[in-house]
């Protein structure tokens, strides 16, 4: 069965399921340097479009800036325009004004009062710098004229020659107020601005002031040289046409400037003014908008650098995440918290390979399971499926599960499962087989031991039985028929009898020292045989309530006729107290201890006591013997060790007896200790701990 | 100490037999039939009526307890008390073959002086079988 997924399982090294749309690592690896390439052409064209659209921005504003400046400008200009038309026309007023007080002023005196003409002529002349000249006609025959010397030839003018002339001085005559006329070309060279008034009275006489038009222009505030304006004025044309410039350059006309209409009598005049520098905006915003704009530009550098910086921190961790999980030589995996894969490294998949098409991100770990059953994935669920699976599912749910799993080629896994703090689980699978086949040869190796040292105790008791099978009979050599036969053969002859008998001495002299090195070989094969069990774990103490006082006395009494053979004392002081112990193992361990006191004192005493307190049981092996060198105190539990093992062997044993004695005193919980004087003797120690129920034995004992 | 017991011992080793019968008959005074494997033992079950089998433990061919189970098969000896012996000398051990129904077990090497005694005693003391060294 095949889950069609269309997964492509034979290519794929790594499984990330929503996060990276199976994208494996190796790929990623292989494009690595193209991928650095292209984001770092990216990033510069990202840099480049930030700095194309900083820069174009600031031309905009910079663009919009001065246009609005020159807005500014221009209104500021045309401000100053209308003021001077606005002066132009005051200055104007104010001049009819004052050619109507001339009138005004002449009309009282005599028409031919000259000296008063002349008087009055060079004060307004003299106040006025606008005023070239001034005039009076009588009957349109100019009488008078200041001043005199420039204009000698003006007296005596017929206006009526002249019909231009004579136009306006007769509409002069024909209104109440003043006629301005102009600005004219004057006789003496220049543009002029004539004011004619005519006197009150009966008589025909207009006064006229000649005003230079230049002058009255730079008295209303135009100029043609200033720092601030340049100003120009010309004449109004009927036609669309340009007219005459009066006043100032032809260039302030072809600079765009700012244009009023100014009217002067019966003629306009179109006065313009441009800033002295031209239309021209001042950049002073500049190197504020070039800052703001660098600031702008360094702040978006910083933030595109950052967030590159950011999404390449986290690729990197990302990636070297996924590095990690996948250069395990474990399998690793994740399921999420609805127990579907999340991903796992190859190595997982490799580890259950027969399930490797179900494991697919999305699948649930139950589906990965009975899949991976039916694939043979797992032998040890073989005829029992269900019960398996059960097992599996509930040691995945525990938070911390561990188990060993055996897999179809006979490699051993270690499963072991967490949950994360999401609920997700993560799990490590550890190839273990090299460990369960040192375990396992480990294990052999110390059951090859002990069966070895079980046959070859036996192998050697068996002989051994023969040996001292016979011996025991050669040492009552009488009792073979064949001696008695001989006895009988010999019948009364002394001689012979005793030579029978001096024979059978010397066998049975020699059968029991037979006997006894038979002995004592079948006491080393039994040590070493309890060694080899107490060291392979092999004793299983059989607990139960023994009465120390009883067993110490029961091995007094096969002490006392040893220790009475020595003379020495041999004194046990002991009152019944119930511990819970193996006997015949305790037993062994006293044995012991007082066999080795009385072998090792030759005079004095041995002393058997108990203490008895809430918690222990201290029996007490106290000694008159030789004593036990400071630096073998430590040593004498240790196998094969006996401290007269380097001088002659005065005493026979195996060196196992007390490592034995303190093995199955450690068995027992206890411990055993020794102090000792050298020549002086020796006070072991062997602490046993008593127990609550044991106590409860003791008191049923002692009420019964 | 007794008066003509009859003892069944079956064992292969010829020195253990020698020394066997040496020890109940000399010195124990029983009256002693031996066989040298557990199969010729078995051949001449019907034609014996002893008051104590004595058996080795490691035999080739048929051990002592699958000889033990032969032997309680036959109806004459359902009852018979069984002694094994044995160079195995291990408490456990030896308790489970008293489990197995045998009345003591007896550790190689043994005392052959002591034998017919310690025997003498078990039979005695049958209501109450006990593991001896």
């Amino acid at each position: 069965m095949h889950v069609g997924t269309g997964f492509p399982v034979g290519h794929l090294d790594f499984i990330a399921a929503a996060a990276t749309g199976g994208e494996t690592v190796k790929e990623r690896n292989e494009t690595f340097a193209q991928r650095e390439r292209r984001h770092k052409r990216n990033v510069s064209l990202i840099y480049g479009a930030i700095l194309l659209l900083g820069l174009v921005s600031a031309a905009l504003m910079d663009r919009t800036i001065l246009a609005q400046n020159l807005v500014t400008q221009r209104a500021s200009v045309q401000r100053s325009l209308n003021f001077v038309k606005f002066r132009i026309e005051q200055r104007l007023e104010a001049y009819s004004h004052m050619s109507s007080n001339l009138a005004a002023a002449l009309s009282f005196e005599a028409p031919t009062d000259k000296a008063k003409f002349q008087t009055l002529a060079r004060l307004l002349r003299d106040n006025n710098p606008s005023v070239i000249n001034l005039a009076r006609a009588r009957n349109f025959v100019v009488t008078d004229v200041h001043p005199i010397e420039a204009n000698q030839a003006v007296l005596g003018h017929d206006y009526r020659k002249n019909p231009g002339q004579m136009h306006t001085v007769q509409k002069a005559l024909d209104s109440d107020g003043t006629v301005v006329i102009g600005p004219i070309d004057l006789i003496q060279g220049g543009l002029g601005l004539l004011l004619r008034t005519a006197q009150p009275g009966p008589e025909k006489i207009v006064d006229t002031i000649v005003l230079d038009f230049h002058v009255f222009l730079e008295e209303a505030g135009m100029t043609s040289n200033s720092n601030a304006f340049v100003a120009s004025a010309r004449l109004k044309s009927a036609t669309d046409a340009d007219g005459q410039v009066v006043f100032g350059s032809d260039t302030v006309w072809d600079a765009d400037p700012a244009v009023a209409t100014v009217r002067l009598g019966d003629r306009d005049i179109e006065i313009a003014m441009i800033p002295a520098r031209g239309w021209r905006s001042d950049p002073l915003h500049r190197p504020i908008l070039g800052l703001i704009t660098v600031i702008l530009i360094s702040v978006a550098f910083f933030g595109v650098n950052y967030a590159r910086r950011l999404i390449i921190e986290r690729a990197d961790a990302k990636r070297r995440l996924l590095n990690a999980i996948e250069s395990i030589d474990d399998g690793f995996v994740i399921f999420d918290k609805d127990d579907r894969l999340v991903m796992c490294n190859e190595k997982y998949r490799k580890v259950f390979e027969a399930s490797r098409d179900f494991i697919v991100p999305g699948v649930s770990f139950e589906t990965i399971i009975r899949e991976g059953i039916k694939q043979g994935q797992y032998p040890e669920a073989e005829g029992r499926e269900e019960e398996w699976i059960a097992e599996r599912l509930r040691l995945h749910a525990d938070p911390h599960g561990q188990t060993e799993m055996l897999m179809p080629d006979g490699s051993w896994i270690k499963v072991a499962e967490s949950k994360t703090e999401d609920g997700s689980t993560v799990g490590i699978r550890t190839d273990i087989t090299e460990l369960k086949t040192a375990v396992q040869t480990a294990e052999n190796a110390i059951r090859a031991k002990t069966d070895f040292v079980n046959n070859m105790s036996h192998e050697l008791r068996t002989p051994l039985s023969v040996v001292l099978g016979y011996v025991a009979f050669l040492k009552k050599v009488e009792i073979y028929p064949q001696c008695a036969s001989l006895k009988a053969a010999i019948g009364n002859r002394e001689d012979l009898q005793q030579q029978l008998d001096e024979f059978v001495n010397v066998i049975v002299q020699q059968a029991s020292k037979s006997e006894k090195s038979g002995k004592h070989l079948l006491n080393l094969i039994n040590s070493v045989l309890d060694w080899a069990k107490l060291s392979s774990d092999n004793v299983v103490l059989k607990r139960e309530p023994v009465d120390l006082g009883e067993l110490l006395d029961g091995l007094s009494d096969e002490f006392k006729s040893h220790a009475a053979e020595k003379g020495i004392l041999f004194d046990v002081e002991v009152d019944p107290v119930m511990i819970q112990a193996d006997g015949l193992r305790l037993k062994q361990v006293f044995m012991n201890i007082i066999g080795n006191a009385i072998k090792f004192t030759d005079q004095g005493y041995v002393k058997v006591s108990v203490d008895v307190d809430d918690n222990d049981v201290t029996i007490l092996v106290e000694d008159s013997g030789k004593g036990i060198p400071d630096n073998q105190l430590n040593s004498i539990f240790e196998r094969f060790i006996q401290v007269d093992s380097s001088t002659r062997r005065e005493h026979r044993g195996t060196g196992l007896g007390l490592a034995i004695a303190k093995n199955l005193v450690e068995m027992h919980g206890g411990g055993i200790s020794v102090t000792s004087r050298l020549g002086e003797g020796s006070l072991f120690r062997v602490v046993l701990p008593r127990s609550r129920s044991v106590s409860v034995s003791l008191d049923m004992k002692m009420a019964s | 100490m007794n008066n003509c017991k009859q003892i069944v011992h079956v064992d292969d080793d010829e020195d253990i037999l020698a020394i066997t019968r040496m020890s109940l008959e000399l010195i124990g005074g029983f009256e002693v039939t031996q066989y040298g494997s557990a199969k010729e033992a078995l051949e001449n079950l019907p034609r014996v009526e002893p008051d104590l089998f004595l058996l080795d433990v490691m035999m080739p061919g048929m051990d002592g307890p699958e000889l033990l189970a032969e032997i309680r098969k036959h109806p004459g000896h359902r009852s018979t008390p069984v002694v094994f012996m044995t160079a195995k000398a291990d408490p456990a051990f030896s308790e489970t073959l008293v489990n197995l129904g045998a009345l003591a077990c007896i550790t190689k090497p043994f005392d052959p002086v002591a034998l017919p005694e310690q025997l003498v005693g078990l039979l005695d003391e049958r209501h109450r079988p006990s593991t001896l060294q």
